[in-house]
């Protein structure tokens, strides 16, 4: 599961049947230390998510395996919704070891 | 999903019989702001009608035999839908050149 933040949303007339009762939404992969990752990917919303949000993706086959997404192509799929971080501040000290 | 470009149709006479009613594009990835990626894509499409020169979203791995009529198909790539627009919130206009 990645950490990414909903941008924008995709909107689109023809679709497969499939994908006609969800809403595409652009993410944006942010990485550990909650930067931007510079990788973007269109995620099916399972949750009801706004734009700006803080999400949890999750893709390949598991992408399917929630409630609504289970019989629709989807590879990611945002399955949750971050309200805070608690990330341990720890400080890496120089080690000369790992040099 | 990703974004991307139908570049050209391609016609093959000798095909995987499993693979008859399939038509089969070559799409080039792009970035949200439209400018290409060194990435392309073979992708099978039936429903939608498309053309050349329409963006489109792809699918990779095994979601894509999720749609109808793909069930046992040996493909691994498929356009889901035909984008109309792309919208991002004007504060993360920023990342448009970068994702």
């Amino acid at each position: 599961m990645i950490i990414a933040r909903v941008i924008g949303n995709v909107v689109s007339v023809a679709k497969v049947n499939e994908l006609r009762p969800v809403e595409l939404y652009v993410v944006e992969f942010y990485n550990y230390a909650l930067e931007p990752a510079g990788k973007y990917e269109i995620a099916i919303d399972s949750i009801g998510v706004g734009i700006g949000d803080y999400v949890l993706t999750c893709s390949g086959s598991a992408a399917r395996m929630s409630e609504i997404t289970n019989k629709m192509p989807s590879d990611t799929t945002i399955m949750a919704r971050i309200d805070n971080f608690e990330l341990l501040k720890k400080e890496i000290k120089e080690d000369s070891a790992l040099k | 999903m990703d974004f991307g470009i139908i570049k050209k149709e391609l016609v093959c006479t000798v095909k995987d019989p499993a693979i008859k009613s399939v038509k089969l594009y070559l799409v080039q990835l792009l970035k949200l702001d439209r400018t290409e990626r060194k990435e392309y894509m073979v992708c099978a499409e039936n429903t939608l009608g498309l053309g050349v020169g329409d963006y489109v979203l792809v699918i990779k791995g095994s979601p894509c035999r999720q749609l109808e009529g793909n069930k046992e198909m040996p493909i691994d790539n498929a356009i889901s839908a035909k984008v109309d627009s792309i919208f991002i919130e004007e504060r993360y206009k920023f990342l448009l050149n970068q994702v």
